[in-house]
């Protein structure tokens, strides 16, 4: 039984009540968070308060999947009068003033939040080292990056601080921290989960997704969190039951295989532990076949230029007038906005907005921007081309497994092109899932992904179900 | 040298719908600071657009009004730029495929402007600049109001063209319920762009733009500044640097605006967080159908169904509310031709110059008025009198008139033995009226109106008169 | 190559100061990234600017009907400055 169903019969038959469970996850993240820095905010009180309240709800016979089941949430979040940071010093005691959409369900749901989880400052970074706040570590030790952005809420769930976290996937930010910590991250179909109250990075590629310890739980918060919001136009209006496939059988279903992902740059390890499973899949029944995407070679550049684009006017409303920090000395709002930005965003974001300011401007907009919208759109046609012959397409989470704490980070290229395996499914808008194929020799968890057609969240949530239940590891 | 003026306009026009643009805040003017807002017309971290149905549906209906094409895919960008006033520091606009494109408008003078688009966007928030203490406060209560954008090319040749183009497009806005374009109260402003070259010539002339006018004599006294500085330089053997100025008001004159404004590069991009729109014919022919029967379209109506003449239809229909309430009354009390005298004399009059555009007595009040004025129930000075009341003092024009003795109380018998007096002690100018002097007649009519007031009416007096004369006949 | 007047442009387009010494170091790592982002020259693809997979039909737009946000006063109260409930701007030179 998954870890969210199991605590579910327990806490409805009255074995352990919310109350209880919230204290023990907030004594072992007291236990464990100095060190790994997991959280940036401990939520005590709300939690305490909602363990209650879902308490009381039990107590009078109610029931819902997660009622009462605490959860971690990304710091770029917004849960009301609670401290939303973004991991950045420009966010540092901001205070939202209303529920995200994704907060509004999971409280009609009953759901406890143990705490808001550290990341990459404004989701920017793989590794969560740019966060503005101490620099959370794999709890897999040897000293190795969680991987990010949402690298807090990956690190809180294999540490078992909470059972279950929300984390936001730009380029890979909910699957790849997922692969470096060994747990399950989903980014479900572009439009499926609202983005009202998740602080922006790039509109058109974030999305929410849940991180948990198997593909069942990140199907249970889906159906939590998903559906058409009158707050979010982006939003879809399609009704998927994340779960539904789960336990169906996967014999006879096309398994695809992009070679592109499979070539140079990619570790040798990793690419053995991702063969097995596909090993793994053929003797379980499945056609494995060969697809191609030819483009892949363009997506990392596709992406940092959308990303960075929409990022430079997203996160252009930081000036120190409305809210956040705000520089002082200013005599004019020119100074003001110059020195507040200058010292409120950390060097990471500042290239990016720089980037995106670039891609923009007149002159460059065509030999940027505008080739990558086109490239975005040559993406969508491939992804249609491939779920025509198959049903998910198998590839690695990340070219490596989580590397050292400092390495990397003075090589923004080096960084960048560590995306490749993830960036497609946002630039595509299609789901995908991480689930963990195996370990390198060192120990540290290898993962992989299953990506499914447009609303075939499903279909992805199967396959890695079929796999963390059947696969000896 | 003779120059030939080159004028083009973008006119902002603020629609009145109930909600903003991008969120569900009322859009109505006026408010305490502050009081109409949200974590989206605030820009809080995390907030996301929704675009209004009712500020599309106005843009189509505005579109269609000029004889626009209406793309039936459209989509929205981003304008980025910092201002404090800009709480995302981005506005959203269109760039790439406005609601409406290939419009026009004829002029009085034969013009034709051709309107290149109108596309929909969001206003500003608004600054109020303390000198005292250095700073500038700001209120986000219009941030996010809808605006329409009407871009001509540039087809006008004078002030007098611009002036009047801005008003016919206000006036049409007005009809079309779109927009109050209230001038004074900046929901419709104008940016002017203006050249000139040498007179007969095609090459047009380096061009400057003057922001943000909002008012007729603003813009009117900016084009006739620039032509005549702009001739200047010419005639000398200079330049005109294509620059954005900006005018002012008190001296009349425009200056440049600094570098800063010029060289911004607003970054237009494809808006993420709204989706484009696709209308169908349907869509469109709604939007039709909910556009209301607009000035020229009045005009044909009052003179064709009501019978009324040219110039009093033409002058019904100058102002919206006019001839909204010149409707109304007329459909309470039908007398087209009656209703419309002591419409244009006695209401038009006191509501001439007012900035409310209201016209403070009811609609069923004036009709009662008129009715009693056709009926002979009061006397057409003392109707004057009952409107000037109303005015003033309000209440129903019956209960003036009783207060006031002004209804008239039929009395033949008092106005036979008035009219045998009167004719008997005048026997000489009853002689002239047989010998052909006709006028007679008036003298001795209004002779018995004035003793009569309130006991006679003019039709009585003429019976009387008449029956009382021919028993004199020689 | 993107220069380091380049560099100073785009941190005027968006507001953001740096040092001599930032300059520098974001000079050579723009170089770098956009040494990167340029193998999208590369490409060859049409951008289609009428994608209906971004498009809504007009009937599913917003109705305009007015609901009121009940928390505007949390919204002054997040701003750092507040003066009779407007937020307070230094000088603003046009």
């Amino acid at each position: 039984m998954s870890k969210l169903l199991d605590l579910r019969k327990q806490l409805d038959n009255k074995e352990i009540s919310s109350v209880e469970l919230t204290k023990g996850y907030l004594k072992t993240i007291s236990e464990k968070n100095d060190k790994l820095n997991a959280f940036i905010t401990v939520t005590e009180e709300l939690a305490l308060k909602g363990a209650e309240e879902a308490d009381r709800r039990i107590a009078e016979g109610e029931t819902a999947p997660l009622l009462g089941i605490p959860l971690a949430i990304k710091d770029n979040i917004c849960i009301k009068n609670e401290r939303t940071t973004c991991a950045s010093k420009i966010l540092e005691n901001f205070k939202p003033t209303y529920n995200a959409t994704v907060i509004e369900k999971l409280n009609m749901d009953g759901a406890v939040y143990l705490g808001k989880t550290n990341m990459d400052e404004f989701a920017m970074g793989g590794s969560s080292q740019t966060t503005y706040f101490n620099k959370p570590v794999n709890p897999y030790g040897k000293n190795c990056v969680p991987g990010g952005s949402s690298g807090g809420s990956a690190i809180a769930v294999a540490a078992d601080m909470c059972p279950a976290a929300l984390g936001s996937d730009t380029g890979g930010s909910v699957r790849q921290p997922a692969a470096f910590c060994g747990v399950t991250g989903m980014k479900p179909t572009y439009g499926t989960v609202s983005r009202y109250g998740l602080v922006a990075f790039a509109s058109s590629l974030d999305q929410i997704g849940p991180i948990a310890e198997s593909a069942e739980d990140c199907g249970l918060i889906l159906n939590a969190i998903s559906g058409k919001d009158a707050h979010d136009q982006t939003s879809r209006n399609v009704k998927i039951d994340f779960n539904g496939l789960v336990g169906q059988d996967i014999k006879g279903l096309k398994i695809g295989i992009p070679k592109e992902f499979f070539g140079e740059g990619i570790d040798e390890e990793v690419k053995d532990a991702v063969m097995k499973a596909v090993d793994f899949y053929r003797n379980a029944g499945c056609e494995i076949i060969e697809v191609s995407m030819p483009t892949l070679k363009y997506a990392v550049s596709a992406y940092y230029l959308l990303a960075c684009a929409e990022a430079s006017s997203n996160l252009a409303r930081f000036d120190g007038v409305r809210y956040g920090f705000r520089a002082d000395g200013a005599e004019t709002y020119e100074e003001l906005i110059r020195m507040t930005r200058s010292q409120g965003f950390g060097e990471e974001v500042k290239r990016r907005i720089l980037l995106g300011t670039y891609a923009l401007s007149s002159g460059y907009y065509d030999a940027y921007y505008k080739k990558a919208l086109a490239v975005r759109q040559q993406f969508k046609r491939e992804y249609n081309e491939i779920f025509e012959k198959c049903d998910v397409m198998l590839t690695p989470t990340a070219p490596t497994v989580a590397y050292k704490i400092n390495e990397n980070v003075d090589d923004p290229v080096k960084m960048y092109l560590a995306d490749i395996c993830t960036v497609t499914a946002n630039i595509g808008g299609v789901p995908a899932i991480n689930t963990t194929c195996g370990f390198n020799k060192d120990g540290m968890p290898i993962g992989l992904s299953l990506t499914a057609k447009q609303f075939d969240d499903a279909r992805a949530i199967q396959f890695a179900d079929f796999f963390e239940k059947n696969f000896k590891k | 040298m003779n120059y030939d003026v080159v004028v083009g306009l973008e006119i902002h026009a603020e629609l009145s719908t109930n909600t903003k643009a991008f969120c569900t805040c009322s859009a109505d003017f006026g408010a305490d600071p502050n009081t109409h807002i949200c974590p989206v017309c605030t820009g809080q971290p995390g907030a996301l657009p929704i675009i209004n149905h009712g500020a599309v549906e106005y843009a189509i209906r505005a579109g269609l009004t000029f004889d626009c094409d209406i793309n039936r895919y459209t989509k929205f960008e981003r304008k980025n730029y910092f201002y404090p006033d800009l709480p995302k520091a981005y506005q959203i606009s269109q760039l790439d495929l406005p609601i409406c494109v290939n419009g026009k408008v004829e002029l009085s003078t034969g013009t034709v402007v051709r309107i290149n688009n109108i596309h929909l966007e969001e206003d500003a928030g608004k600054l109020f600049h303390d000198d005292f203490y250095g700073q500038s406060l700001a209120d986000y209560n219009r941030c996010s109001v809808p605006l329409i954008e009407i871009v001509t090319e540039p087809d006008m040749h004078s002030a007098e063209e611009a002036v009047e183009f801005v008003s016919k497009i206000g006036l049409y806005l007005k009809y079309l319920n779109v927009c109050d374009a209230k001038m004074q109260e900046g929901s419709i402003r104008a940016d002017v762009n203006i050249s000139i070259k040498e007179k007969g010539s095609e090459k047009l002339g380096n061009r400057t733009e003057i922001k943000n006018l909002n008012s007729f004599r603003s813009i009117q006294r900016a084009i006739e500044y620039e032509v005549k500085r702009q001739s200047e330089i010419l005639d000398n053997g200079g330049t005109v640097v294509q620059e954005t100025r900006k005018f002012d008001d008190t001296m009349g004159t425009t200056s440049s605006m600094r570098s800063k404004e010029n060289a911004n590069d607003y970054r237009y991009f494809p808006e993420p967080d709204i989706m484009s729109i696709v209308f169908t014919e349907e869509d469109i022919e709604e939007a039709r159908r909910n556009i209301p029967l607009l000035p020229h379209q009045r005009v044909d109506k009052y003179i064709n169904e009501y019978g009324l003449t040219d110039e009093d239809a033409r002058v019904l229909t100058l102002e919206k509310y006019l001839s909204d309430f010149y409707d109304e009354t007329v459909a309470i009390y039908p007398q087209y031709k009656n209703v419309s005298n002591l419409f244009q004399t006695e209401i038009m009059r006191r509501v001439k110059d007012t900035e409310e555009e209201v016209v403070p007595i009811s609609a069923e009040g004036f009709a009662k008025v008129c009715e009693m004025t056709d009926k002979n129930i009061v006397n057409r000075n003392d109707a004057k009198t009952i409107i000037r009341i109303m005015f003033e003092e309000g209440g129903e024009p019956e209960e003036i008139a009783k207060a006031n003795n002004f209804i008239v109380v039929e009395d033949a018998g008092e106005t036979e033995k008035f009219i045998e007096e009167l004719l008997d002690s005048n026997p000489d100018l009853v002689k002239q009226y047989f010998d052909g002097k006709t006028n007679m007649f008036g003298f001795f009519m209004g002779q018995t109106n004035r003793a009569l007031r309130g006991k006679a009416t003019p039709t009585l007096v003429r019976e009387c008169l008449e029956k009382a004369l021919d028993k004199r006949k020689p | 190559m993107i220069t380091k007047e380049d560099l100073k442009m785009l941190c005027d387009l968006s507001r953001l100061d740096l040092s001599e010494e930032e300059l520098e170091f974001y000079e050579k790592s723009m170089q770098d990234v956009m040494g990167l982002m340029d193998t999208i020259g590369e490409s060859d693809f049409t951008y289609n600017n009428k994608d209906m997979e971004n498009a809504v039909s007009f009937s599913e737009l917003r109705a305009d009907e007015v609901s009121t946000y009940e928390n505007m006063r949390g919204i002054l109260n997040n701003g750092p400055e507040v003066d009779d409930d407007q937020f307070v701007v230094p000088k603003v030179i046009d």
